[in-house]
């Protein structure tokens, strides 16, 4: 099979760089973008200057103005940066038409039938990033990894960091292997390398030396596919397209706490504020899910997942919240929260929803609590379930029609208030795959 | 640091080939002129459409907003280089001397 040609988009110090764009006053200076402008919280983002100081992302504000006591803090400004990612796309889309944006400043690029229009490779991340500097900025650099799959054109990305462009191929895997850690691969997180060292694996050159039924007794098979794809440079995940004609498979939105926090009300609120930017996603798709996800984060960076399944599709944000408190109280999580996920899969057009052919059946979006009841109880509870579930949708309709005219969250449940700004900080993603 | 202002201002536009540019603004009587356009986005709020214009002078950064349905300019933000002395800021402190000398106040 002829090998594919994708890039690796990824802004350098993305955040700190588009304010230092936007402000000259900031430009070569040690500049961290946080969560907000006080000792409090985490920088979200360092400038390239300051990384030079040693801040690095995810550092609290005290510990960075412990090592630079004249840090410039600026708070984030997501339009800004939700802009330029727009803008990224535009001229990516000169390129090609596969592209599958990874994060706000990430992206994958298929240019396998499209390159010879333009050259090499390297003429299109060349060519990408005159025409990102002349359309954003010259402030906002990229740096852009060329490879014959996604994982080794991200790895690719992360060499000639900032501001450079590093082809990895087959050849020179190994010489480039030897000089990254496991956690620099994307997919490697912090308790997969822990697991990996206890075995004894190190490295990369390690793990291209470990038997295949190692990896597999120790961490199932798809995970030790995985791994051996990535040392083998035979990943061979493909790159989603923008197509606004696929329907999506799934959708759901992420945020990261700006500190670690046990507090049971900030959780709830936050994830509430998730469940409602989610149903309103799902209903403006006009879907609806019949399955949900929670995943958590811990402070040590370890994560756990709960998932459930119902039988009739929803979309509206109060019935999606009662299902994911349910998973997140079901999860027991007794360390400090970081992040927290939401999905919706098994997505099914809300035009054409399945109704139940029994009554009982339409009407159970939700666990029964009690199914001893006669029945005559339980329809009366059936119809009282009817008509609480008929009021939130009809409330989910109104908030709709009001933030759809004065903006998202111009009106919100009171619950949400807690979660301070999770919609300027959230991250959102569509997979079509 | 950035002061939050959003106070309605005077704006004097340029339309180039590349689009509208600033030139200077007028704020609490004192005109302010644009040397560097540094960053242009938009924001979609429900059915209105925010332009920002990130800009600068010798002394200072500046966030202008236009607002579409309104058709109203604002001074979003002051990022003031000098450092603030007594806790007023240098730009503020600009503004209440340029007002004082205007209006023949000693300060």
């Amino acid at each position: 099979m002829r090998d594919r040609i994708i890039l690796h988009v990824d802004y350098d110090s993305f955040f700190a760089s588009v304010e230092q764009q936007a402000n000259p006053f900031l430009r070569n200076k040690v500049v961290g973008v946080t969560s907000a402008n006080s000792n409090k919280g985490i920088i979200v983002a360092p400038s390239i200057q300051a990384k030079r100081v040693g801040i690095k992302t995810g550092m609290p504000v005290f510990k960075a103005r412990a090592l630079y006591k004249n840090i410039i803090l600026v708070k984030s400004d997501f339009v800004k940066y939700t802009h330029v990612q727009k803008e990224s796309l535009k001229i990516f889309a000169k390129y090609t038409d596969k592209i599958e944006p990874f994060s706000i400043d990430e992206a994958f690029l298929d240019i396998t039938q499209t390159c010879k229009f333009f050259g090499t490779p390297e003429n299109v991340a060349l060519e990408i990033k005159s025409e990102l500097r002349k359309t954003i900025g010259t402030l906002i650099t990229c740096s852009i990894g060329i490879g014959p799959n996604k994982s080794m054109a991200k790895i690719a990305s992360e060499i000639n960091k900032p501001n450079g462009i590093f082809k990895l191929t087959r050849n020179n895997m190994e010489e480039v292997y030897k000089e990254i850690e496991l956690t620099d691969v994307c997919g490697i997180g912090k308790a997969t390398a822990k697991k990996l060292r206890d075995l004894d694996i190190n490295n990369l050159e390690d793990l291209a030396k470990t038997n295949y039924a190692i990896l597999k007794l120790n961490f199932g098979n798809s995970l030790a596919n995985f791994l051996t794809d990535i040392v083998k440079g035979t990943e061979s995940s493909g790159v989603s397209s923008i197509d606004f004609k696929r329907v999506p498979k799934s959708m759901g939105h992420q945020h990261t706490l700006s500190s670690s926090t046990k507090d049971k009300l900030i959780i709830r609120a936050t994830i509430k504020g998730l469940t409602e930017l989610l149903a309103r996603r799902l209903r403006k798709y006009k879907m609806r899910c019949t399955g949900l996800s929670l995943y958590i984060k811990d402070e040590r960076g370890l994560g756990r997942e709960a998932k459930q399944s119902f039988t009739k599709g929803v979309d509206s944000g109060q019935i999606l919240f009662e299902i994911l408190h349910q998973l997140y109280l079901g999860l027991n999580v007794e360390q400090r929260v970081r992040f927290i996920g939401i999905r919706a899969y098994k997505l099914e057009s809300a035009r054409y929803s399945v109704l139940g052919l029994f009554e009982e059946e339409t009407r159970n979006e939700l666990p029964k609590p009690n199914s001893n009841r006669n029945t005559s109880a339980r329809s009366q509870e059936n119809t009282l379930q009817q008509i609480k579930y008929d009021r939130k949708e009809a409330l989910s309709k109104l908030l709709d029609s009001l933030n759809n005219v004065w903006g998202t969250k111009t009106i919100f449940f009171g619950t949400e208030i807690h979660a301070g700004e999770v919609q300027g900080k959230t991250s959102s993603f569509i997979s079509y795959d | 640091m950035y002061e939050a202002l959003n106070q309605p201002i005077e704006v004097l536009i340029s339309f180039t080939k590349n689009g509208p540019i600033p030139t200077s603004f007028i704020w609490k009587k004192k005109e302010y002129y644009i040397q560097e356009l540094n960053f242009i986005y938009k924001e979609k709020r429900g059915n209105e459409t925010i332009h920002y214009f990130m800009v600068s002078d010798d002394s200072a950064a500046y966030k202008l907003c236009f607002e579409t349905e309104s058709l109203r300019w604002l001074l979003m933000e002051v990022y003031d280089t000098l450092q603030p002395e007594n806790g007023v800021s240098a730009v503020k402190e600009r503004i209440t001397i340029t007002y004082a000398r205007q209006n023949n106040i000693t300060c």
